[in-house]
């Protein structure tokens, strides 16, 4: 069970990040990127494809074609406005969130995230 | 841009300051505590480093082992073997123990944080490449 103190620092913690520009901004654009009606389509497109591509190249019965549509397809997700945006906001939520983590493992002596991440990430 | 050079100046000192006194809470959690005495008692019993380092070794060579496709039945043992007398020893014991529960409060509250934020803060800051 949490420890109650170790509880509210991390409440107080988070509700600075939260009231910053950079936590707004990432989760507009984050909102922005999963309810792009463009986007969601060229990522159900990319997603069905790569599936298919998956089970051809088992069979080694993939063709250049199939290699070009899903590189277009990939490259099309990536350079759309909303999907920039979504990663220049990430990047930038970064900046704010590597400074917390710095400073938070400084005081504890070992890297907080590299410990408290979750071990499925790994 | 020098990428060692800090960015701690762009970033909201209020915020810095709250991750601070998070980072503060946690050195005085009993759970932190008790894993720095178990470690402290670990570097006071050469014993116990000694254990430790032959299981690593063990461990290292299987992992040689393995990558060259020759792990025999003993190079798989001694680890295990190594795994037991390590639990065996009371300081060692102790020091998994303390290590565990650490680890285990840690992220419950990196859960507890993602669950408010919309996103995994250790996720997203671990180093590169870093594995727990």
């Amino acid at each position: 069970m949490l420890d109650m103190n170790l509880k509210l620092a991390a409440e107080e913690f988070v509700r600075y990040l939260n009231s910053s520009k950079e936590v707004k901004d990432f989760q507009a654009a984050q909102e922005k990127f999963n309810n792009d009606p463009e986007v969601s389509e060229l990522y159900q497109r990319f997603t069905r494809l790569a599936q298919e591509f998956q089970q051809k190249q088992a069979t080694g019965s993939v063709t250049q074609e199939e290699i070009n549509t899903i590189k277009q397809l990939q490259q099309q997700i990536n350079t759309h406005p909303v999907t920039q945006e979504y990663a220049q906001k990430q990047q930038e939520l970064m900046v704010i969130l590597q400074d917390c983590n710095q400073a938070i493992s400084e005081i504890t002596g070992f890297d907080f995230s590299a410990t408290a991440a979750p071990a499925a990430s790994c | 841009m020098n990428p060692n050079q800090s960015t701690m100046a762009t970033t909201d000192e209020r915020i810095v300051e709250a991750a601070r006194k998070f980072g503060r809470t946690i050195g005085e959690s009993n759970v932190y505590k008790n894993f720095e005495a178990a470690h402290q008692s670990l570097r006071g019993d050469q014993e116990a480093q000694q254990l430790l380092q032959q299981y690593q070794q063990s461990q290292q060579q299987l992992q040689m082992m393995q990558s060259w496709g020759g792990a025999q039945q003993d190079d798989i043992q001694r680890p295990e073997d190594m795994r037991k007398q390590m639990m065996e020893n009371k300081t060692l014991k102790e020091f998994f123990e303390a290590q565990d529960e650490l680890v285990a409060q840690l992220k419950e509250l990196n859960q507890f944080m993602t669950d408010k934020l919309g996103f995994d803060f250790a996720d997203m800051t671990k180093p590169a490449g870093g594995c727990c």
